[in-house]
């Protein structure tokens, strides 16, 4: 009788799951605009009161409306030895809502995730669907237990720019003792709800529109709404931890994840000694360090251990002279320990978009590890300890600009790093064209690269011949085919400059309509940038470094030539900085061309994108002035 | 006598000091003390010894392995040169077999400050195993102690059960090798072709010893009781014969990449070698000797023929579809749009078929082969003589020999009324019929008549690629150009253009043309065809643009051709290594047609210019004034694909004097 029962269940189970197929949602014009996909209904419930396992839930059901949308989807989960995934599946609907396709567990494919790592312990279940029908639907589930509860760190309500999202709610369920802090970020003008109870947390979002991505414009980071998350007790790697603040955090972090990582081989201790004995001050022997590590060690990516987030031992470091950022920048910081100069392993965002650390908002965030050296008024040098050959106190565009978090003895300290001001990132050309009666130019040029614009030359010191010239080759484009006779360059590790000399000859140089002939005395410096025109632009315009470059370029005329007449000179002057030439005659054979072009960084409202625009815009028009010169009879 | 001695005391003495040991470990003072590659000073690393023996064993489960023994001896000249410090080794998995690597020793050697010489091993945590996917494992290794100059010694192992798919062995890298030696040796009775890749010479020796191998033998004894029989697995040893084939090269040149050169693993100097046959005692049994034999183990592969020849599966659709054609052209037609519609690729590659042709059709995806045998069942079906191709794409190289190995891509040949072949890829949802994607005119395929007969096919585009643009324009008041722009586009350029915007959300067209052409706004986009690829795409827009236009004086100078000028020679080098790869050949017009405006009058004009490629192409340029309209038409033509390196020159001078011709200024002047 019992087996009767459970058959009869099972048989009204299925019939009503094969006839309740997928019932499509109403949807607004408003979330179908601009959007390729669209997140019908989420729901994720977590279960956090266990932090050594997190039990996660998914249900996620996406309506792909095009191709541009089909990548949208997230139908993957990532797991290594501390976590697993349960369960997953993914069914495909047509718009009919019937039913098409049903993946299960075994359908996905399980990979590693390491791709241009030496080597990551983490491997990823993902889908592999090939859409044969536009729009269709997908309902993704997985069930997903994690050890590492330090890693929920933040829930995004949308994945991708061009998806739009109907219906979504998130419930944290934790232990009362244990509640969860979290914190909004770019939820103004959203329908989006958090509501806690002692237990439990429900984040829930409703017909939040697709945002369209948008040339210079901020971060994701600073535009995606989402939250950010944090348990007051977490676990990562069954290491426990217990933060509060960004103190407690550096704290922890110090304690459980460097105490033990700092023991160096007596030998190595008594080379240091030695390599700084006749060195004075902290900043000589701190210079002195940074060349040895450079010197000693090379960048390797392994990311094994607390997630990713322990070093590896100084001595493993010493003895095998390779390691990631984290184990490379703890060996220069206890090989400066051994001296006595302090020094403070630091967590940042490695990125060209300046993504900041939240500033009151402790947990896990960054994605890379920079060392700071404090001088007795605390003003920090960074150094950047995964390069080889960046000078010391260099840390350019990878980490300018940005809040970071210290680890110093009293706990862990939000910091923001150096910034590199407009005017410290210069560019200073000089030239001297000596023209031929065929057009043909022969050029001396020299410029020199200073604060960020040096990491755009630096590199050219250990380029092989072939390779420096045909770095130039893709640099000057502008010009139909140069030959190089002669490159010097100084790279001035201590000043932070990079002067380049080349030498050039330019067939053809001049172009000939008639009698007249046309030159362009901007060789060397053309901007040639097209921004796209964005109509109707929501976000912010962002320029996230300024920059000064100055041009001065004599030509020198041979006798068959002369100049009918100079352009006038121009001066743009605005809010984003100024551009300036001038053209001036100094004998009859002889002319200067100046330029400069200085630009500042700023965030400017959405509407002022257009001017920005016009101005480099301009600034490539006027970048292609020409002067006419004539056969002089 | 003295001279004598003193000679050989020479002999002794230069022997001595210049040879150097390549045994594992002894790794000399002068390769750790060396400074510089003594020929190639620009080189990072460089290989100084090369070693891969491979030899066949017959494994403990009784089957054949190759063992292969490899070692390697690198130094270190700069930092940039410390990434040849890291390696990877890749093991194949079927599902019943699979690769392995065993025995892996390695030290760097470094000098002291001191001028001692220190060697450090590699221990277990500098050795990554890491399992890719169901296909592929991956050994990873991170030398320990890495630094400018030193000398890295690795050896390992690699038993491999697959002895009829081998892979090649490279005799050429990135940075020089010295010295290499190679030797692979195998039982006489399996018989393998060697085949060479590469400009280097190759020199392949062959020669014939005995070997003594141990063999696992189930062998039947009757117990000496009497109780009857009973089996037993011995080891036994045999001799048995062996060929051996070695490599022995020295200073084999670094190979440098170069700027539009396809695939530059094409011209990479390695060797490969293919089973032909194994004498099994009772017979030869062939594995491949010629192309009609691959055409032969193709069709007989159940992945292959047998789903050929299934109809049923579509029978009842195709029936309806050609249903009172009797034209095979339409019918043709017909066939291609219907498989290009309903199938999509699963971005999966490969001659056979993986799931089956049914299954595919049942679920509108599949793979190469599913879709494009699915197509020619199809067309044989409806009475069309067609006939699968197969293809190696310019990303898999140009196969050695006749192997199956040597193709992952399927197409499809149609024979026309004038018997000619129409190839055909219905996995190409962009692609006119007759037209192929430049990855896939990659040389020839080969298309497989039947079971024992197949030949070589040129894989050519039938539809030509054409680009014909008009603009006409119009100088504004204050010298802006705005104009209209038409184009119509064919062949491989067509195809070019659905990939492109296709999929593209219209609002994005805008941003995706203004960024291919520099300082020009552009409004009132449309596109024509786009989704119907059996005709040309036509693109209209209007445009507005202020950088190809000056005022100097009371002179303006326009550059004719607009944002469609060819600014840079694509071909900057000096020199030349390789032949260069245009994609496919082409032929644009543009017709450029303009109004002088009024105050204004022809100053000069640029000459008519005619620049020829002999029968590679060429280029014409001609202008001419007609009242106060100006009218320029300039046809730019390559014929062929691809243009031998021999050519360069000729080519690099032709875009040179192409470049400067479009530079050239119409000069209008004021009455």
């Amino acid at each position: 009788m019992r087996f009767v029962f459970i058959l009869l269940t099972l048989l009204y189970s299925f019939s009503v799951f094969s006839q309740k197929e997928y019932d499509i949602p109403v949807i607004s014009s408003e979330v179908l605009k601009n959007s390729n996909s669209i997140i019908l209904e989420e729901s994720i419930e977590i279960n956090a009161e266990n932090i050594k396992k997190v039990k996660t839930k998914t249900r996620r059901v996406v309506a792909v409306l095009n191709k541009s949308g089909e990548n949208h989807p997230k139908t993957y989960e990532v797991y290594n030895e501390n976590s697993r995934v349960k369960k997953i599946s993914a069914q495909i609907y047509d718009f009919n809502g019937k039913r098409q396709k049903h993946y299960k567990k075994r359908d996905f494919q399980d990979v590693s995730r390491s791709g241009g790592n030496m080597y990551l312990d983490s491997r990823m279940l993902y889908l592999d669907h090939t859409p044969t029908f536009h729009p269709y639907i997908i309902v993704f589930e997985s069930e997903v237990e994690s050890g590492d509860s330090g890693l929920l760190n933040s829930l995004w309500f949308l994945q991708n720019y061009t998806q739009s999202l109907l219906k979504s709610e998130v419930k944290i369920k934790y232990n009362p003792e244990n509640k969860i802090r979290y914190k909004g970020k770019n939820l103004s003008g959203y329908d989006i709800n958090i509501s806690e109870t002692p237990e439990e947390l429900i984040l829930s979002a409703q017909n939040i529109p697709a945002l369209k991505y948008e040339n210079l414009s901020p971060p994701h980071s600073e535009i995606f709404p989402h939250v950010l998350l944090a348990f007051k007790n977490f676990q990562l790697k069954n290491v426990m931890a217990s933060v509060e603040d960004w103190k407690s955090f550096g704290a922890w972090m110090d304690k459980d994840l460097l105490e033990d990582t700092g023991e160096i081989s007596e030998k190595t201790m008594a080379e240091i000694k030695q390599l700084i004995s006749k060195e004075e001050t902290n900043e000589a022997k701190a210079r002195k360090i940074y060349e040895f590590v450079q010197n000693k060690v090379r960048y390797v990516s392994i990311q094994i251990g607390i997630g990713g987030w322990k070093p590896m031992p100084a001595s493993e470091v010493d003895e095998l002279s390779y390691g990631d950022c984290k184990a490379l920048t703890n060996y220069t910081k206890v090989l400066l320990d051994a001296v006595g100069i302090p020094s403070y392993y630091t967590i940042i965002y490695g990125n060209r978009t300046n993504q900041n650390i939240e500033e009151d908002f402790a947990s896990i965030q960054g994605n890379h590890v920079i060392l700071g050296i404090p001088d007795e008024n605390d003003e920090i040098t960074w150094l950047e300890c995964t390069s080889q050959d960046l000078p010391f106190g260099y840390i350019g565009s990878f980490t300018d600009d940005r809040n970071a978090i210290l680890l110093t003895p009293d706990g862990g300290k939000l910091i923001k790093t150096k910034t590199y001001h407009s005017f410290e990132n210069i560019q200073e050309t000089k030239a001297i064209i000596q023209l031929n009666p065929k057009g043909n130019i022969q050029a001396d040029f020299e410029s020199i690269s200073k604060g960020l614009q040096y990491e755009n030359k630096y590199f050219l010191d250990s380029y092989k011949k072939s390779e420096v010239h045909q770095y130039y080759k893709n640099l000057w484009k502008n010009i139909n085919g140069f030959s190089i006779t002669k490159t010097e360059f100084h790279n001035n590790k201590k000043e932070i400059s990079f002067t380049e000399k080349v030498d050039l000859e330019i067939n053809k140089y001049i172009s000939v309509a008639g009698n007249n002939l046309l030159l362009i005395p901007n060789i060397f410096n053309q901007i040639d940038l097209n921004l796209p025109k964005t109509p109707d632009r929501k976000q912010n315009l962002k320029i996230n470094r300024g920059f000064l470059d100055t041009d001065n370029v004599t030509f020198k005329l041979p006798s068959e030539l002369k100049i009918e007449s100079l352009p006038d000179s121009t001066i743009i002057e605005n809010q984003f900085g100024n551009y300036e030439i001038s053209f001036t005659q100094i004998s009859d054979k002889e002319f200067e061309y100046k330029r400069k072009l200085h630009l500042t960084k700023g965030e400017f409202p959405p509407e002022k994108y257009e001017d920005y625009r016009d101005f480099i815009h301009t600034i490539s028009r006027l970048d292609q002035t020409k002067i006419l010169l004539t056969k002089d009879k | 006598m003295k001279t004598v001695f003193s000679v050989l005391c020479f002999l002794m003495i230069f022997g001595f000091s210049y040879a150097q040991d390549f045994r594992f470990g002894k790794v000399s003072d002068e390769e750790i003390k060396q400074k510089i590659h003594p020929i190639d000073s620009s080189a990072d690393a460089a290989i100084l010894y090369r070693e891969a023996k491979s030899k066949f064993q017959n494994s403990s489960d009784g089957n054949w392995i190759i063992t292969t023994n490899y070692l390697e001896r690198i130094k270190i000249y700069s930092k940039e040169g410390a990434e040849y410090a890291n390696k990877t080794i890749d093991l194949y998995n079927s599902k019943k077999q699979r690769d392995k690597v065993r025995n892996i020793k390695a030290f760097t050697y470094n000098e002291k400050p001191n001028g001692k010489i220190e060697r450090i091993k590699l221990e277990s945590n500098g050795i990554f195993d890491e399992e890719v996917n169901q296909y592929l494992n991956r050994t990873k290794i991170t030398m320990p102690d890495v630094q400018k100059g030193s000398v890295i010694e690795i050896r390992y192992t690699i038993e491999s059960p697959f002895v009829t798919n081998i892979d090649e062995y490279r005799l050429q890298e990135k940075i020089p090798i010295d010295k290499l030696h190679l030797s692979f040796s195998s039982p006489k009775d399996f018989r393998y072709k060697t085949h060479q890749k590469g400009w280097i010479p190759i020199d392949v020796k062959t020669s014939s010893t005995k070997e003594n191998m141990a063999f696992r033998v189930t062998e039947v004894k009757s117990d000496a009781v009497g109780y009857g029989a009973r089996k037993m697995n011995n080891s036994r040893n045999f001799n048995i014969d062996m060929t051996v084939y070695t490599v022995d090269m020295d200073n084999i040149p670094a190979i440098e990449e170069e700027p539009y050169v396809g695939n530059i693993e094409n011209y990479m100097s390695s060797i490969q070698f293919e089973l032909s046959s194994i004498d099994t005692g009772k017979g030869i049994k062939s594995y491949s000797l010629s192309w009609d034999d691959i055409s032969k183990n193709i069709y007989q592969h159940s992945s292959f023929g047998a789903e050929l020849q299934r109809t049923r599966y579509f029978e009842k659709d195709i029936k309806k579809l050609i249903k009172g054609v009797s034209d095979p052209m339409t019918k043709t037609n017909l066939i291609y749009d219907y498989v290009q519609e309903k199938m999509t690729w699963n971005r999966y590659w490969g001659v056979y078929t993986s799931d089956g042709v049914r299954k595919a059709y049942k679920e509108n995806t599949g793979n190469i082969a599913e879709i494009n045998l699915m197509l020619t069942a199809m067309l044989n079906y409806a009475k069309v003589d067609a006939f699968p191709v197969l293809v190696s794409t310019k990303s898999h190289g140009i196969p050695l020999f006749p192997t199956i190995n040597g193709f992952n891509y399927i197409i499809t040949a149609a024979k026309t009324a004038d018997d000619t072949y129409l190839l055909l890829d219905a996995t190409n949802k962009n692609a006119e019929m007759g037209v192929l994607s430049s990855n896939i005119m990659n040389g020839n395929g080969r298309i497989l008549f039947q079971e024992k007969q197949s030949d070589w096919i040129p894989l050519n585009s039938v539809v030509p690629a054409v680009d014909q643009t008009l603009l006409t324009v119009d100088i504004e008041d204050d010298f802006e150009i705005s104009g209209k722009f038409q184009q119509r586009l064919s062949g491989n350029y067509a195809l070019n253009y659905r990939n492109l915007f296709k999929d593209l959300n219209p609002s994005e067209w805008n941003k995706k043309l203004e960024s291919k052409f520099k300082k020009i706004d552009i409004s009132n986009i449309s596109f024509g065809n786009l989704d119907k690829t059996a005709d040309v795409v036509n693109l209209n827009y209007n445009f507005k643009s202020s950088g190809n236009i000056e005022k100097i004086g009371e002179k303006i100078f326009i550059s004719p051709l607009l944002f469609l000028q060819t600014k840079e020679n694509p071909f900057k080098a000096e020199k030349r290594d390789y032949p260069i790869d245009f994609g496919f050949p082409y032929h644009t017009q543009v017709i450029f047609n303009f109004t002088i405006p009024e105050e204004y009058e022809i100053e000069s004009l640029p000459e008519n210019a005619i620049l020829t490629l002999e029968d590679k192409g060429g280029y014409k340029y001609l202008i001419s004034q007609n009242g106060n309209n100006i009218q320029l038409s300039i046809e730019s033509i390559i014929n062929q694909a691809v243009i031998a390196e021999s050519d360069y020159e000729n080519l690099k001078d032709f875009f040179e004097l192409l470049v400067e011709k479009e530079n050239e200024k119409i000069v209008l002047k004021k009455v």
